[in-house]
């Protein structure tokens, strides 16, 4: 395998092309290599690119049926993870599960608002709302450091 | 599938207990439960369910997540006493306007009280919790960018 490193200061953001005659476990390796380097994670489009994100960017995840999305504040993208593996692994970047389908970025919501059957609603960054079930709530409460007495 | 589920059993418990009142009543007063008010007060409900699944499906709007519940519920006040002096109209017979109004102004401003009531106590927690983020974000930097 060679490895080339070109320097180009009018890039935006520094650019991987993996260009290979076949894939193989090599090159799943050195995809995953590569996102592990980064706070990134791949994300397939509508269209079936790939394209890794930043973790930073994205909203929420949303499992719909078998499959997990991940929400940016424009483009969603499909995941290759579930949402126990997610969970796990971005416990220590600010995002917390909200229900059995969603985990949510802390640090993309804006504000809480009260909902019925004792739920509340997160109004994210980009004006989208995603509801906090019941029974996650006090993990919410948790993660964003609220504590018995000091917030109630 | 959820909301429907939703909607049929808040109906099918509001019918149980209507039905329970109405046997109860039928006893004090040493009436008979008459099939056609049980026929009306289960229709009533049913039509209570599809209101109840319209409202589910709009709270999923963008519209609907944008609205407090407090605001969703003061605008399907009237639809749901509208519903309800509807039925009670076939079931008692006719009652005059004055009648409807005497009751709308009893019914619409203690609904809206007790709305106002439960949604001070839930925001007084909410307000908490943005309190609570505040300080989450002054503490790990929170993404400015809007």
């Amino acid at each position: 395998m060679k490895l080339f490193l070109r320097q180009c200061p009018q890039v935006e953001e520094t650019e991987v092309e993996v260009r290979y005659r076949e894939k193989t476990r090599e090159i799943d390796n050195l995809v995953q290599a590569i996102n592990q380097s980064a706070d990134t994670i791949m994300g397939i489009k509508g269209n079936g690119d790939t394209e890794l994100i930043y973790i930073s960017d994205i909203l929420y995840f949303e499992a719909v049926d078998r499959d997990i999305f991940a929400y940016k504040a424009q483009d969603v993208y499909r995941i290759r993870k579930t949402l126990y593996e997610l969970e796990e692994d971005l416990r220590d970047r600010f995002f917390v599960r909200i229900s059995r389908s969603t985990i949510v970025n802390i640090k993309a919501v804006r504000s809480v608002a009260p909902e019925d059957s004792r739920r509340v609603k997160l109004l994210l960054k980009n004006g989208e709302y995603v509801l906090v079930s019941r029974n996650y709530v006090n993990d919410f409460k948790r993660a964003i450091g609220m504590k018995e007495g000091k917030h109630g | 599938m959820a909301e429907i589920r939703k909607a049929s059993l808040v109906s099918a418990v509001c019918f149980t207990l209507s039905i329970l009142i109405y046997a109860v009543v039928s006893l004090i007063l040493g009436t008979v439960m008459v099939p056609r008010d049980v026929l009306l007060i289960a229709l009533m409900f049913v039509v209570i369910g599809v209101i109840n699944y319209i409202r589910l499906l709009i709270r999923h709007t963008r519209w609907g997540m944008s609205k407090s519940l407090f605001i969703r519920n003061i605008i399907a006040a009237p639809i749901y006493f509208a519903v309800g002096v509807g039925f009670a109209t076939l079931i008692l017979g006719f009652w005059s306007l004055s009648t409807v109004l005497f009751l709308a102004s009893i019914f619409l401003p203690v609904f809206i009280v007790i709305q106002t009531v439960m949604y001070f106590i839930a925001k007084a927690k909410t307000d908490k919790m943005n309190e609570a983020l505040s300080d989450f974000m002054k503490e790990h930097g929170g993404d400015e960018e809007e």
